[in-house]
């Protein structure tokens, strides 16, 4: 069945059944404030969305219902909760891991973090290990993206988490360093092979499911944002510089075997900021149509980006919650704004401005 | 021009400049440049003076009287209700002010968050 999900903003999440004719809410929260970012769909009907702020959502019945993940939360490492020492804090030390862990351990196995590490190279670790030690001080990280690493993906399920969290920030700090960027979206080639694209013009490819991945920067080093699978090793990107295809083959790619037996390749596709109705899209189609759909989110892609514009404010620069600012920007006091000015300095070259043409000048100015 | 609070703009030219002076039968006052003014010698002169009765000068006017600076205020919103693009005001202040009167031994130099916001959406020069 070409089914198709897509989840967006105020976790909202969309179905249809009918390549996109008609559109189902299955859910919706806007109460929650936090956006979905990813949905993948599985066999059988499993399906799992993520989002910011450690936004995770299941389904087991292809995407009709959905149901918060829930988990035992690991208890909080006793050290820490004894150092917190107000009873208040540490309760909310225990609500917070409790949020992490739920969201890193996907049933049934333990998930993989793929964590773009030094040269390029990613390597796949159970989060599962890492929840007690290192997430218990972060908050509420943001997923970007699930993606399977084999070909029962589910059981092999990666969260690339990339957040503002210090934790995952040093986890990825290296390959910042050396790329100004770290791998955030990503488009699966086939169930063995993945490729993930980022900022700085970042490619990763892995040819085993991801357990290492091969760095193929671009020149330009311009952020891309989507990846499509164009045909044998070659993906259709678009970014900052707009869209382009990108060569996967590596010199390394000759001595490996390609991996036997593979599955129909998974095709899917995102939508982000091409006037969708949700911020991602993912499409699985039959063969044929996925084409079609694929170039045209391509094509509203592209169009999104070209028509990016700057959007200038002067109040956007104030801190509007301020007391003073509220008084500033109190309607009754309207005639004695001024912070937004705009200075027009007429200067005569000749250090004399009582000439003729200077104050004709200065009047045309004035009166523009 | 679109976008600028007509009323609230200051130079020596707008009459919400004023000079004010104790005479010997009282208190006159007047605009800094007189509404008939013409650039003759003696107005010139008489401008001067009002200029400096009307202390303005280091605020809109050189301390040494090479330039002379006029003020406007950006609004929120324009007389039709939109919200003011502040780049399009910084390409109408190139158009309509800074073209035309540059030159002929002027220079003319705009400060203002419009006129940044401007400057960064056209982007780096061309050499």
């Amino acid at each position: 069945m070409p089914s198709t999900r897509a989840v967006g903003h105020d976790e909202v999440i969309l179905a249809t059944a009918d390549a996109g004719r008609t559109w189902r809410r299955t859910h919706y929260a806007p109460d929650a404030q936090r956006p979905l970012l990813d949905v993948w769909c599985g066999a059988g009907g499993h399906a799992i969305a993520v989002g910011a702020y450690s936004a995770y959502f299941t389904s087991e019945d292809g995407g009709a219902s959905w149901t918060a993940g829930k988990l035992a939360a690991a208890p909080p490492p006793k050290a820490r909760a004894a150092r917190r020492g107000a009873p208040a804090g540490a309760a909310d030390e225990a609500r917070r891991e409790a949020a992490i862990t739920s969201t890193a351990s996907c049933p049934p196995a333990p998930p993989g973090c793929i964590s773009p590490a030094k040269r390029g190279t990613c390597t796949a670790r159970t989060m599962a290990a890492r929840t007690g030690v290192n997430s218990a001080r972060r908050t509420r990280e943001s997923f970007f993206g699930v993606l399977p690493l084999q070909g029962e993906a589910v059981r092999r399920l990666a969260c690339a988490a990339t957040s503002t969290a210090p934790r995952t920030r040093l986890e990825l700090a290296e390959d910042r360093n050396r790329h100004g960027g770290h791998a955030r979206w990503r488009g699966p080639l086939d169930d063995a092979g993945v490729a993930i694209v980022g900022l700085a013009g970042v490619v990763l490819v892995s040819r085993d499911g991801g357990r290492t991945f091969t760095l193929l920067q671009q020149s330009d080093r311009a952020g891309l944002s989507a990846a499509l699978p164009a045909g044998d090793d070659e993906i259709a990107a678009v970014g900052e510089a707009g869209g382009k295809l990108i060569s996967l083959r590596t010199r390394r790619r000759a001595r490996e075997p390609r991996a036997s037996g593979r599955r129909r390749p998974q095709r899917r596709c995102r939508a982000h900021g091409a006037g969708f109705p949700a911020r991602a899209a993912d499409l699985r189609a039959s063969h044929a149509d996925s084409r079609t759909v694929h170039f045209g989110t391509m094509l509203l892609a592209a169009v999104a980006v070209r028509g990016l514009r700057i959007d200038a404010s002067f109040n956007k620069t104030l801190p509007v919650r301020h007391e003073y600012m509220r008084t500033y920007l109190d309607p009754k006091v309207a005639e004695f704004r001024g912070a937004n000015r705009v200075l027009i300095a007429l200067i005569a070259r000749d250090g004399n401005m009582f000439t003729p043409e200077f104050f004709a000048a200065l009047r045309k100015a004035t009166t523009k | 021009m679109d976008g600028i609070d007509r009323t609230r703009v200051q130079s020596i030219f707008t009459p919400n400049v004023r000079y004010l002076e104790v005479v010997e039968d009282g208190i006159e006052a007047g605009n800094v440049i007189p509404a008939d003014f013409t650039p003759t010698a003696a107005n010139m002169t008489r401008v001067r003076d009002n200029i400096r009765k009307a202390g303005i000068i280091g605020r809109l006017v050189a301390n040494d009287f090479s330039g002379a600076l006029v003020s406007a205020i950006v609004l929120d919103q324009d007389a039709q209700g939109k919200p003011v693009d502040p780049i399009k005001v910084a390409h109408e202040l190139e158009l309509k002010v800074r073209q035309g009167l540059e030159g002929r031994g002027i220079d003319v130099r705009m400060i203002g968050f419009a006129k940044v916001m401007g400057d960064i959406a056209d982007g780096p020069p061309r050499w």
